[in-house]
């Protein structure tokens, strides 16, 4: 077996699962998360200088994120937009509120994509992997005093890319 | 449209951060990467081969594993109900169970005349599990002779029932890869513990098992067991693997029977188990009888009712569980399929009888389904008439405020909270 796919099985254990879950996190679908992990994998095998890669695992990680987010820009078309369902005819709280909680989820998400590459990064280990600052500061090469304003700048950002695709579906809706 | 404010955003980042896909799903992704990595094929990022694995359907084995991502992120997302925080220690464990992908064990009563002796005589089964491969159960009588063994196998879609002292076998077929992992579930420790940890345990300290220092955790009534009426369960970790040692299951499935104790132990994890295990090898000689379970969504439930009131003289169950059931359609059953002159069963009179049998697994898997996804179902059947379309007979709930209703003349609709308080007082007096 060659050094790599060693070092690849040694990922697979210490790190599959964890790999797994961050991906359907951030897909909500276990099913692409499964997809996208096997392509993950054939790319590091395929990159040719895993062994040249200090820390691995952080690698693997920034990898999948960059994965999924890719896979939501591939697939934000065939994302149901809610927007496209119509009201129900009553104001009363409908079986949609389960469909509607999903979606601002994946509204969410979507705008996480949105972010700059490092404080993307930063944000999804912070606030979906629930990593410690010493940590995320440790794998993106910062200190724990960036990552906290990475992580701050990312919210004010998703706030503000959020609110505008509000304003711009209600402008939509009334025009 | 929604509107987000920061609150807004953190709770949603709160939720996704919670989601926590299946165990078997977990471990089918990792196993697919670990056997192109040690083995037989070598990756090549040009030959395509990984393409070929991520589309074929049959290795799609996830798709069959949805059910614990249904009930962790189904709680959270459709009915937005916040389940335990389970401990860093004890979660670990629930992780690192999650990700060992074949288990042995041994499942046994214990003597209700004689706990502390150890166990009842003829009622020993060996569980085998693979996340690749599927399920098998072997039963024992009291002499170590085979009774019967079942497999389930995912791919498949098929649960058998083999019967060496009989010499004959069964074969039902599964609806689809929801109800196999369904199924499989409430034999497989792994799913099990993460349910147990998702319920209000309690942590019953350290203890001493067969020599092993052990910690352990109890949990009253835990909602995969909806269909008892009195469930106590308790899970023994080895204090040094972090792996289970032994559950023990107090169950009593009717208020006026004796609870029995089930105890799964000699827990062998992540043992190599092969393709072979998973083989049933049935003689040629024996005979097949067959037959199709219903699916477990609303309408086979439905129509799973239906047939119940149909077989139980107009009835319906006074408890939504398996053996009351079956106990109460029993005599219809025997009264429809009786023959006045005595002349034995055709082989279609017996295949009909099995399948209205089959029919009214519709209902209890329903039940089963809603109660472990965390839907809250409630059942009044022993006070509803059949017919009746102003008596609520079962109600769950879809979302925060809205609950689905089947009335007593087997209609269905949405309701509110409030309009549920309403109806369901003169439906329980």
């Amino acid at each position: 077996m060659r050094t790599q796919d060693k070092k690849l099985l040694e990922l697979l254990d210490k790190s599959g699962a964890g790999l797994h879950r961050l991906l359907t996190r951030l897909t909500l679908n276990e099913q692409t998360a499964e997809d996208l992990m096997q392509e993950l994998f054939l790319k590091l095998s395929g990159s040719g200088h895993i062994e040249n890669i200090a820390d691995l695992d952080a690698y693997a990680h920034r990898s999948a994120i960059n994965l999924a987010f890719d896979w939501r820009r591939r697939n934000t078309q065939t994302i149901v937009n809610i927007d496209l369902i119509p009201e129900p005819a009553s104001k009363e709280t409908s079986p949609l509120d389960g469909s509607i909680r999903t979606e601002e989820l994946e509204e969410i998400l979507n705008a996480i994509g949105r972010l700059d590459g490092t404080s993307r990064d930063a944000f999804v280990m912070r606030h979906i992997q629930q990593q410690p600052y010493d940590y995320i500061a440790k794998v993106l090469g910062q200190n724990e005093h960036q990552v906290r304003a990475l992580c701050h700048k990312g919210l004010q950002r998703l706030r503000q890319l959020l609110q505008v695709r509000g304003d711009q579906t209600d402008k939509e809706g009334t025009g | 449209m929604f509107k987000y404010d920061e609150n807004k955003i953190l709770e949603g980042l709160r939720k996704i951060s919670q989601i926590k896909p299946g165990s078997r799903s977990t471990g089918q992704a990792v196993e697919k990467i670990r056997r192109t990595l040690t083995a037989e094929i070598q990756i090549d990022s040009n030959a395509g081969i990984w393409r070929i694995i991520m589309r074929s359907p049959i290795t799609k084995l996830a798709a069959a594993a949805c059910v614990f991502i249904a009930v962790v992120a189904g709680i959270y997302l459709l009915t937005g109900k916040t389940p335990n925080v389970t401990c860093c220690a004890w979660a670990k464990i629930g992780d690192k169970v999650c990700n060992i992908y074949t288990c042995i064990y041994r499942e046994y009563y214990l003597d209700p005349n004689n706990p502390t002796s150890g166990p009842r005589p003829g009622y020993d089964t060996m569980h085998y599990l693979s996340s690749q491969y599927g399920y098998r159960m072997d039963s024992y009588d009291a002499n170590g002779k085979s009774t019967y063994t079942n497999f389930l196998l995912s791919d498949e879609k098929l649960l058998l029932h083999i019967y060496p002292a009989y010499k004959r076998w069964e074969r039902l077929k599964l609806k689809d890869r929801d109800v196999v992992s369904f199924r499989m579930n409430f034999k497989d420790p792994r799913y099990l513990l993460n349910r147990y940890l998702q319920d209000n345990y309690i942590e019953l300290g350290e203890s001493i098992i067969d020599g092993i220092k052990v910690k352990g955790i109890e949990v009253n009534h835990p909602e995969v067991y909806c269909m008892y009426d009195d469930v106590k369960v308790r899970t023994w970790v080895d204090i040094e693997t972090q792996l289970p040692v032994r559950y023990e299951m107090e169950l009593k499935l009717f208020p006026e029977s004796p609870s029995s104790t089930m105890i799964w132990d000699n827990f062998q994890w992540g043992v190599p188990l092969t393709k072979e295990l998973f083989e049933p090898n049935i003689p040629d000689y024996y005979p097949l009888t067959e037959s199709i379970l219903p699916g477990q969504d609303e309408t086979a439930a439905i129509e799973s009712l239906r047939k119940i009131v149909e077989l139980a003289d107009g009835n319906f169950p006074s408890r939504p569980n398996g053996p009351t059931i079956r106990k109460e359609i029993r005599p219809g059953l025997e009264k429809k399929y009786f023959h006045y002159d005595y002349r034995p069963w055709t082989k279609e009179e017996l295949q009909a009888k099995r399948d209205e049998a089959s029919q009214v697994q519709g209902f209890i898997d329903f039940y089963m389904k809603l109660a472990m996804d965390g839907n809250e179902p409630a059942y009044y059947g022993k006070d509803v008439k059949a017919g009746d379309a102003n008596a609520v007979l079962m109600t769950w709930k879809i979302s925060d405020d809205i609950y689905r209703v089947i009335y007593g003349d087997l209609s269905v609709e949405n309701i509110s909270a409030q309009q549920l308080k309403e109806m369901e007082q003169p439906a329980k007096e």
